[in-house]
């Protein structure tokens, strides 16, 4: 064995051994926040369920020029996904006045009821998980 | 072999007197009648190619083989039946459907199909009636709110085309 | 250097043990430090395999005869080029790029920041370490890549026997490749649907991580099988691509198998439906993918791809096989009942439906496929005589059933998800139909042989073409009226704001051109073999050839007989034409060099077979040549470069990457 592969093969030994055994000796880095329910957060947002809606009130009346969908179901459909749209369009100028305003009293009544509906989803969330196991 | 030549050409004579228009076809090779021929057999000698594709001297050998079988006048049938008969069942490109037991190897196929068809068939009428007995949900607004937001709703879809 | 190569194979497969061993308890314990330490693991596994490949490209490129694989397959006066790509044209190191490709993935999944706070990555590292495993295990105990000379011949030869001419051409250096970046590829699919088994959070969340996998791993195992036949087509001389080789369909069906996957998939998104069918189906690519491997390098099929038969290492992967196979059936088995979906159909008339019909067709095939492949064990044991299922079959068996795959393409995308009418089927399909239908008929009549088969065939793929044209002139019209864009930017917006919907689309455009050029090659092919002297002329379809005498001449150690042919299309001179055979100073069998001359209708395609030499005269009396015209073959190919570019657009991320929105009633 010439003594350059000797060379790469300490270092090759040496730098696995490092990168399976230093985890092992090193400290516990601070522990990242799990909290996954941010991720959930963003999803479930406001702006993210309107644009969803939008896109596929769309796609609706995309599918419906394109001949794909029937006179009758692109009807329903649209009446059903307007009203999901009006809604939101609701509740998101209830939020632009609360800012506007800057009410406490009502955002703070905003905030039990959006902290009331985190829990219900919450509770819906485990039911369905339950549900599924 | 001379024999074969003196018979093949008494039955040559033969088809001369009763069918003149045929002796243009029992001299010539039918070239289509051989390539299909060659078609359906493989090289015998272990190279596990295709005759059509082969060109070794076994390849080039069997090609003879059936030119001459061709020009003796036997039929494709025939001439499958005499390399069978000396290669084996193996020189066939596709099994034979003539033993009854190759005909499983046809036919799984499609009846796989049919029968995946079929599943797919029962399974969709199950999910259909399913769906009838189920209910849709909506969301419940009042036709005033839905009037108002109208043009807006259909000003903020523009935004999501 | 060898001996660290080895070395490092052996220390891979003792941290792979570790890696698995440590992810398991991390995984028991929640003890963070060890699964740190199991995915410094998978570094180093990675890190050590490819030390491993490099020292064996060193040494192939070296050209240190002193090991057995460089000896066997490069010799000195190789071009660099096959010198590296000699890498993977024998077992030990073709099992080598198996086990890099697959470190260097599981590397990239463990450290993708996408997984980091999933809890599902120690499970998924793990599975793909355990594939690992099984392959370090076999090259360490079976194939060892760095076997000396000393050890296998008992000497170190001067000289290497070098690669195999066949083999030194580009389509074989990419073939392998690609298709070992698919085959493998399917792993992480496969590694997820299993930890999503294991875990029982069986919803869509594995599909949508690993969507990019296998739709690029799908491209891949797509490319390799072009790749091959490409190399068949040019470099083996017989006028075909695919030959229906037991081997060619060990890598036919997981592209089937995972064609379906891609499909039913979006069915699970959607409507949370086929999710055992889902599994079911990746689980069987990934198998198929394996099967491939194993019928290699097994000898219990006859192929013209076999490496050197070792039926201990047949064996092992048998063993390997059969016990994903059960653990796999052992968990979906367990998890059934949370697989039973909720979700209901709302027609019988809908895209889920047509769907289905497109599964069924391509499993089908697959199983086709597989049977005609197993089906001389099978008569074997029952009969006690070996047949042979080979090209007739599977043109019969398959060709209707591909057929009818290729006319679902084009109805699949212009049906609505949900619920689809009569009238909606004849407001989209009306004008394809009668167009396709006319298009049809005219092909009966106007080409050779009157041909049924062919001219339907002909006419299907001009449906699909017609719909998927219809698809983005609809939409590019449809749009322009929503939304008052030009009609460039509407199309160009169209498409960039769909891009899966629409990728799919230049995909499955691309499929239709190879399914053309596959009809008109099998179906129009002319076919001339003819033996000439000197100033005799070869005529096939309009063209006409004019043999003027061999010529000899050298290319670097390698001595090539030729022939230059004028050619003459519809009395006017279009060019020469150049078949050779070469003569190699170190392979015995003489290599055919397909002389081609391709256009986008018909490829002109001959092939030096074989001359007569008089002893008298010492010179060559006559030449025989087969000349074949092959309609339409170029679109094999530029197909292969719309579907990669199809690919590459749907996968394309940022906005406009996801899934069409969803509407349910």
């Amino acid at each position: 064995m010439s003594g350059f592969s000797l060379v790469l093969g300490v270092l090759v030994v040496m730098v696995s051994v490092f990168l399976v055994g230093y985890p092992l000796i090193k400290d516990e880095e601070e522990v990242k926040s799990l909290d996954r329910s941010l991720d959930y957060d963003a999803e479930d947002s406001l702006e993210k369920q309107k644009e969803s809606v939008f896109i596929t009130l769309g796609e609706i009346e995309f599918d419906y020029r394109m001949k794909k969908l029937s006179k009758e179901d692109y009807e329903k459909l649209k009446a059903m996904y307007k009203r999901q749209a009006v809604a939101l369009l609701k509740a998101e100028e209830q939020e632009l006045d609360l800012i506007d305003d800057g009410d406490m009293e009502d955002l703070e009544k905003e905030l039990e009821k959006e902290i009331e509906q985190e829990i219900e989803r919450e509770v819906q969330k485990l039911k369905q998980e339950n549900k599924g196991k | 072999m001379r024999q074969k030549v003196i018979l093949l050409l008494a039955v040559l004579l033969l088809n001369l007197v009763f069918a003149l228009p045929a002796l243009a076809e029992e001299y010539v090779v039918d070239e289509k009648l051989f390539k299909e021929i060659e078609a359906n057999l493989m090289c015998t000698d272990g190279c596990g190619m295709y005759l059509k594709s082969c060109d070794n001297a076994t390849a080039q050998q069997m090609r003879a083989e059936i030119r001459q079988k061709l020009k003796e006048g036997m039929t494709p049938e025939q001439i499958y039946g005499y390399m069978i008969s000396i290669y084996g069942e193996e020189v066939m490109a596709a099994p034979p459907a003539s033993i009854p037991f190759n005909i499983a190897a046809w036919v799984t196929p499609f009846l796989a199909i049919l029968g995946g068809g079929l599943l797919i068939y029962t399974a969709l009428d199950k999910w259909v009636f399913y769906r009838k007995t189920a209910e849709s949900d909506t969301v419940l607004i009042d036709e005033a709110d839905l009037a108002e937001y109208e043009e807006l709703v259909d000003e903020e879809i523009k935004k999501y085309y | 250097m060898a001996d660290l190569g080895y070395l490092s194979l052996i220390l891979a497969l003792t941290i792979s043990i570790y890696t698995i061993i440590a992810f398991v308890i991390a995984i028991k314990t929640g003890n963070r430090k060890l699964k740190n330490s199991a995915k410094g693991g998978v570094a180093a596994i990675c890190l050590l395999v490819t030390t491993a490949s490099f020292i064996l490209i060193y040494h192939l490129v070296a050209s240190d005869f002193s090991i057995a694989y460089v000896a066997q397959y490069t010799s000195t006066d190789l071009p660099l080029f096959y010198k590296f790509s000699a890498f993977w044209a024998g077992n030990s190191g073709s099992l080598l790029l198996w086990s890099w490709v697959l470190a260097i993935y599981t590397a990239i999944i463990t450290f993708s920041k996408k997984h980091e706070q999933d809890g599902k990555l120690p499970y998924v590292s793990a599975i793909l370490t355990f594939n690992n495993l099984f392959f370090l295990f076999v090259m360490l105990f079976f194939a060892n890549p760095f076997i000396k000379s000393v050890q296998k011949f008992g000497y170190v030869p001067a000289e290497g026997s070098g690669l195999n001419p066949m083999l030194q051409n580009p389509g074989m250096v990419f073939h392998p490749l690609t298709l070992y970046l698919g085959y493998v590829g399917f792993a992480v699919p496969f590694a997820f649907a299993i930890t999503a088994l294991i875990l029982k959070k069986v919803d869509d969340s594995w599909i949508k991580v690993t969507r990019r996998w296998t739709v690029i791993a799908w491209m891949f195992l797509s490319l390799g099988n072009l790749y091959g036949a490409q190399w068949a087509y040019v470099e083996l001389g017989w006028g075909g691509f695919w030959a229906w080789d037991p081997v060619e369909n060990a890598s036919f069906i997981p592209w089937l198998t995972g064609t379906a996957f891609l499909h039913s998939v979006m069915i699970q998104e959607r409507k949370d439906m086929l999710k055992i069918w889902n599994m079911a189906l990746i689980i069987v690519t990934f198998l198929s993918t394996i099967f491939g491997t194993f019928l290699t390098r097994s000898g219990v099929l006859q192929s013209v791809h076999s490496f050197a038969s070792n039926p201990g290492l047949g064996t092992v992967f048998l063993i390997f096989m059969s016990f994903v196979a059960l653990v796999s059936l052992y968990l979906l088995i367990d998890r059934i009942n949370l697989l039973k979906q909720g979700n209901q159909f709302e027609s019988y008339l809908s895209k889920e439906s047509s769907f289905l019909v497109n599964n069924l067709l391509l499993v089908g095939a697959a199983f086709a496929t597989f049977w005609g492949t197993i089906f001389p064990l099978i008569s074997e044991a029952v009969r006690g005589v070996r047949v042979t299922v080979s090209v007739p079959f599977f043109n019969q068996v398959n060709g209707p059933i591909l057929l009818a795959m290729v006319f679902v393409m084009g109805i699949c995308p212009l049906i609505a998800w949900q619920r689809s009418s009569l009238k909606n089927l004849r407001n989209n399909f009306m004008w394809p139909l009668l167009i396709a239908a006319v298009i049809g008929v005219v092909l009966y009549f106007y080409l050779p042989g009157r041909q049924l088969y062919g001219a339907v065939a002909f006419a299907v793929c001009a449906f699909v073409i017609l719909t998927i044209v219809q698809e983005f002139y609809r939409g590019t019209v449809v749009r322009h009226r929503m939304t008052g864009e030009g009609y460039l930017t509407a199309l160009g917006r169209l498409t960039v704001r769909n891009r899966r919907r629409y990728g799919g689309y230049i995909v499955h455009l691309g499929i239709v051109f190879i399914v053309l050029a596959v009809i008109g090659s099998y179906g129009y092919k002319l076919e001339v073999t003819k033996q000439v002297k000197p100033g005799e002329t070869i005529t096939i379809g309009d063209y006409t050839l004019t043999y003027n005498g061999l010529m000899e001449k050298r290319e670097g150690a390698n001595a090539v007989v030729y022939a230059e042919m004028p050619v003459v299309k519809g009395g006017k001179h279009i060019g020469t034409i150049t078949p050779e055979k070469v003569f190699y100073k170190n392979w015995q069998q003489p290599g055919t060099e397909v002389a081609i001359r391709g256009t986008l209708a018909e490829d002109l395609y001959v092939i030096l077979a074989t001359w007569e030499w008089d002893e008298k005269t010492q010179s060559v009396t006559s030449a025989t040549f087969k000349v074949n015209v092959n309609p339409l073959m170029s679109w094999m190919w530029i197909g292969g470069y719309l579907l990669v570019l199809g690919t590459i657009f749907a996968v394309w991320p940022g906005k406009g990457s996801r899934l069409g929105p969803k509407y349910t009633q």
